[in-house]
């Protein structure tokens, strides 16, 4: 059968580039699903961690593991858009005529990490976030479509604030999912000094194309949602809403702003490719459940009492789950 | 896909039925507890006898209610799919199942299939002893503690028990009394005896079930023996009223009887001397006129008619003596015969009865005890009723022995009443107003007077109240609230004797009695107060 062959198709590709990573990644498997997860449903992640934990390896391995151009971009305060993007160039010629010729920037690459954003400017970083929703990029009134498949890796420092320029709630929408890289444990330590200073080093093959991701993505997009687990994720979603009929009271309490219709988008999207990783053919309450956090996290505003109280986003979604699973009942009573 | 579905709605269906079931139960015994809570405090009646049929009643329709409607109520494939996706792990894979389309639709179905098969509907909806379950047992149980304790002496202490025993016994006698009224056919009780029957067993049922204190008891005992008396009375003059109509038609009956009885010749000759003595009293009364009229032309005449008419008056008054010869001499005649009807032995028999039933009626309504008891009375009316057959037909016996029937139902149903009155004195060990009555029994009622609920009770002197008192009694003693009686030296009589004069006999009377412990503990004190009191008055 085409479709269950189609599934299978996806899930050992999933897996192959999965097991390739871990040639070099050492532990993350969470971090390492995420990113794979948002490049396969056409999106782009955001990684908060601490620096040293592996966040270049990890883009620089997926671009050898799927044969793609890797970019990578160090944001300080000083950087341009056109630094970002490129630039027209005076361009002279073997005949000496002049002519303005477009220099790509770093975003023209299949797999950008842009690493600590948060200390380019608002402006740079705006440019950045546009050509990660629009696929593309302006200069001098120009535009420049970007290369498929497109996956922006952003990283940000949780520690270090001072002299940075937190992104804009509106920006922060745009990451598919926003991942928190864990520092590694004891043993996962060991085994990265272990790679990192011995003779031999680990290289990553190509096991992907890039084609191979496009065929991914329009797969996910067959995988059937029944009315009532989309029922179910649009409660999560409103759920994160404070003030709202459908609100849980934790929300209620410490949000300011709730998750937006592309959270909404993100939790089905990101739901459906764990299904199909898990072997089904159908959108389940697990895989949302399973989604919530790294697609909502970064989509909710907590408010004051929230900061005073240290109550985090993925607090919030764990109450908010609980809230809407509780109201999830069985219709049979018997 | 749907008809892998099918095993588990059965399934499904009969569990609703099990827990409608037990939802029912539950509704059904909280009523049965609310009920048996209500006929504990005495706001409600869990009717008798058979209680525990009408406190399951509930319960058992509760069950069949709840189960038919679990069982029959309406499953949708949709959320019997939710429910098994649910229970079975199955990832909402038929719920989905049920609306996919697109490329992974077949897949999607033979996946829920292989799935679905995989489980059981026995193990997805197993039969459970849940909440419901529990809450029918507790409803259960609790109807049951609360009627048990509500009607068994355990909660009470030794005195309360022996009150509560007495009282038991005494509903036992007032249903015993009531039983004779309530079991007579419609037509032969009026509305007012039906209702009296009805309201008896009504009070014997609270006394079986201790919902009465004695006091309570007292006051509705007294309520029932007066109606009880009234009926009796209205009783009583029926029966007068039927012999008076019996009497009248005997004196009618019995020439004609007599002739019937072989006594022809006599009856005859008695009506023929019966004539024969008015012919005479007629004729003598003729000549009387006739006399008066001779005398007076006499006053008026002169010599020789004077003579003829002084002749003529001698030839009157010679002819009037005659008769009066002759109409004496019938008149014993007459007498001598009615002596030999009347010495007849069937007349001498009836006319015995109607006597034994006048002097019972009179005696009744003077208040005395009636003499003759209820079964003599049933045996006078299977006589009378035999003597009705050997006489033939005839529109005076027969309204005579009508009359004598109804008389005698009537004495019987004033036995009855009678048997209220005296069976509830009996029955409480307290004596009716009559002096010469039955004697009552021992018991806590012992020694002490009917007492009316309002002063139509009692007239003259004595009467009686009834007075409800609350108030600080003393400072270190609290408030309480309790009933007064104040009954009258005699009961129904004006009484002559100044109280003051009584009241040592009487103080010394609640002494003894206090003694005797026949008063309640709780009450003593306070008849020493109102002695007291009494003799502070002086």
């Amino acid at each position: 059968m085409p479709a269950e062959q189609d599934a299978l198709w996806f899930r050992e590709t999933f897996e192959k580039i999965r097991s390739e990573l871990g040639k070099t990644i050492v532990g993350q498997n969470e971090i390492v699903e995420g990113v794979l997860v948002a490049l396969a449903a056409n999106g782009h992640v955001l990684l908060e961690g601490m620096p040293g934990l592996g966040k270049t390896l990890l883009v620089r391995s997926l671009s050898e593991a799927l044969h793609l151009p890797f970019g990578r971009i160090q944001f300080t305060p000083d950087m341009m858009p056109a630094d970002v993007t490129g630039t027209n160039i005076l361009v002279q010629s073997e005949s000496g005529a002049r002519a303005f010729e477009f220099r790509r920037g770093p975003i023209f690459s299949g797999l950008l990490l842009a690493d600590e954003i948060n200390r380019a400017t608002p402006k740079t970083q705006s440019a950045l976030l546009e050509a990660m929703q629009e696929r593309a990029v302006t200069v001098g009134g120009t535009r420049y479509a970007l290369d498929e498949p497109f996956l922006v890796m952003a990283t940000q420092n949780p520690i270090e604030q001072e002299g940075t320029y937190p992104l804009p709630e509106a920006q922060l929408d745009r990451f598919f999912f926003k991942l928190l890289v864990p520092f590694p444990t004891k043993a996962e330590l060991a085994e990265v000094v272990q790679r990192t200073t011995g003779v031999h080093t680990a290289e990553t093959q190509p096991v992907a194309s890039g084609e191979e991701i496009l065929r991914m993505r329009a797969l996910v997009r067959e995988v059937p949602v029944a009315p009532e687990v989309l029922d179910y994720a649009l409660s999560i979603v409103v759920g994160t809403h404070p003030h709202q009929p459908h609100a849980a009271p934790f929300s209620d309490r410490y949000a300011r702003l709730g998750a937006s219709p592309r959270g909404a988008q993100t939790l089905v999207t990101a739901g459906k490719i764990f299904a199909l990783l898990s072997g089904r053919f159908n959108l389940s309450k697990e895989d949302l459940r399973r989604a919530a956090k790294p697609a909502l996290r970064h989509r909710l505003l907590l408010n004051f009492e929230a900061d005073a109280e240290g109550v985090t986003s993925d607090r919030l979604i764990e109450e908010v789950l609980a809230h809407v699973e509780a109201g999830d009942k069985d219709p049979i009573k018997v | 896909m749907h008809e892998s579905l099918r095993p588990y709605l059965r399934r499904v269906r009969w569990m609703r039925a099990w827990r409608g079931l037990a939802v029912g139960a539950t509704v059904g015994g909280g009523i049965a507890a609310a009920w048996a809570a209500l006929d504990w405090a005495r706001l409600g009646n869990v009717p008798s006898p058979d209680p525990w049929l009408w406190l399951t009643a509930p319960v058992g329709l509760g069950l069949l209610f709840g189960a038919g409607i679990g069982f029959f109520r309406k499953v949708s494939p949709a959320a019997l799919a939710r429910s098994i996706d649910r229970r079975g792990g199955l990832s909402d894979r038929l719920t989905t199942a049920q609306s996919a389309g697109g490329a992974f639709k077949d897949a999607l179905l033979q996946d829920s299939e292989t799935q679905l098969n995989a489980l059981r509907p026995k193990e997805l909806y197993p039969l459970r002893f849940g909440r419901w379950q529990a809450g029918a047992v507790a409803a259960g149980t609790l109807a049951t503690s609360i009627f048990l304790l509500g009607n068994s002496p355990l909660l009470l202490d030794d005195a309360q028990k022996a009150e509560r025993a007495e009282l038991k016994e005494m509903g036992e006698t007032v249903e015993r009394i009531a039983r004779p009224l309530t079991q007579t056919a419609e037509r032969e009780s009026t509305r007012e005896e039906q209702a009296l029957g009805a309201e008896l067993e009504r009070f014997a049922r609270e006394l079986q079930k201790g919902r009465l204190n004695k006091e309570q008891a007292l006051l509705k005992r007294n309520e029932l023996s007066k109606e009880a008396e009234r009926l009796m009375q209205e009783r009583n003059e029926a029966t007068l009223e039927h012999l008076s109509q019996a009497e009248t038609a005997f004196q009618k009956l019995r020439p004609r009887d007599e002739s019937r009885q072989g006594a022809s010749g006599d009856a005859q000759k008695l009506e023929q001397m019966q004539t024969q003595l008015a012919q005479l009293q007629q004729d003598a009364q003729a000549m009387s006129k006739q006399l008066e009229t001779l005398k007076a032309r006499q006053q008026g005449a002169s010599g020789e008619e004077a003579q003829q008419l002084q002749k003529q008056i001698d030839a009157l008054q010679e002819r009037i003596r005659q008769n009066e010869e002759a109409q004496a001499e019938l008149s014993e005649a007459i007498r001598k015969l009615m002596e030999r009807i009347q010495n007849h032995p069937l007349m001498k028999e009836i006319q015995a009865l109607m006597n034994e039933l006048r002097n019972d009626a009179e005696a009744t309504t003077a208040g005395e005890p009636p003499k003759h008891t209820k079964e003599e009375l049933e045996a006078m009316r299977q006589k009378l009723e035999e003597l009705a057959k050997q006489l033939e037909d005839d529109e005076a016996l027969q309204a005579f022995m009508e009359s004598m029937l109804e008389a005698l139902k009537n004495a019987e149903k004033c036995k009855e009443c009678e048997g209220l009155g005296l069976g509830l004195g009996l029955g409480l060990g307290l004596g009716t107003k009559r002096s010469n009555g039955p004697a009552a029994h021992g018991g806590f009622f012992q020694n002490t007077e009917r007492v009316p609920l309002s002063e139509q009770g009692a007239s003259g002197q004595g009467k009686t109240s009834v007075t409800g008192v609350k108030g600080q009694r003393k400072e270190d003693q609290g408030r309480e609230t309790y009933l007064e009686i104040r009954a009258p030296a005699t009961l129904g009589k004006p009484s002559s004797v100044p109280y003051r004069d009584v009241l040592p006999q009487y103080r010394q009377q609640a002494e003894r009695a206090i003694d005797r412990a026949q008063i309640p503990k709780e009450h003593e004190k306070r008849v020493k107060e109102y002695f007291e009191s009494l003799e502070g008055g002086r």
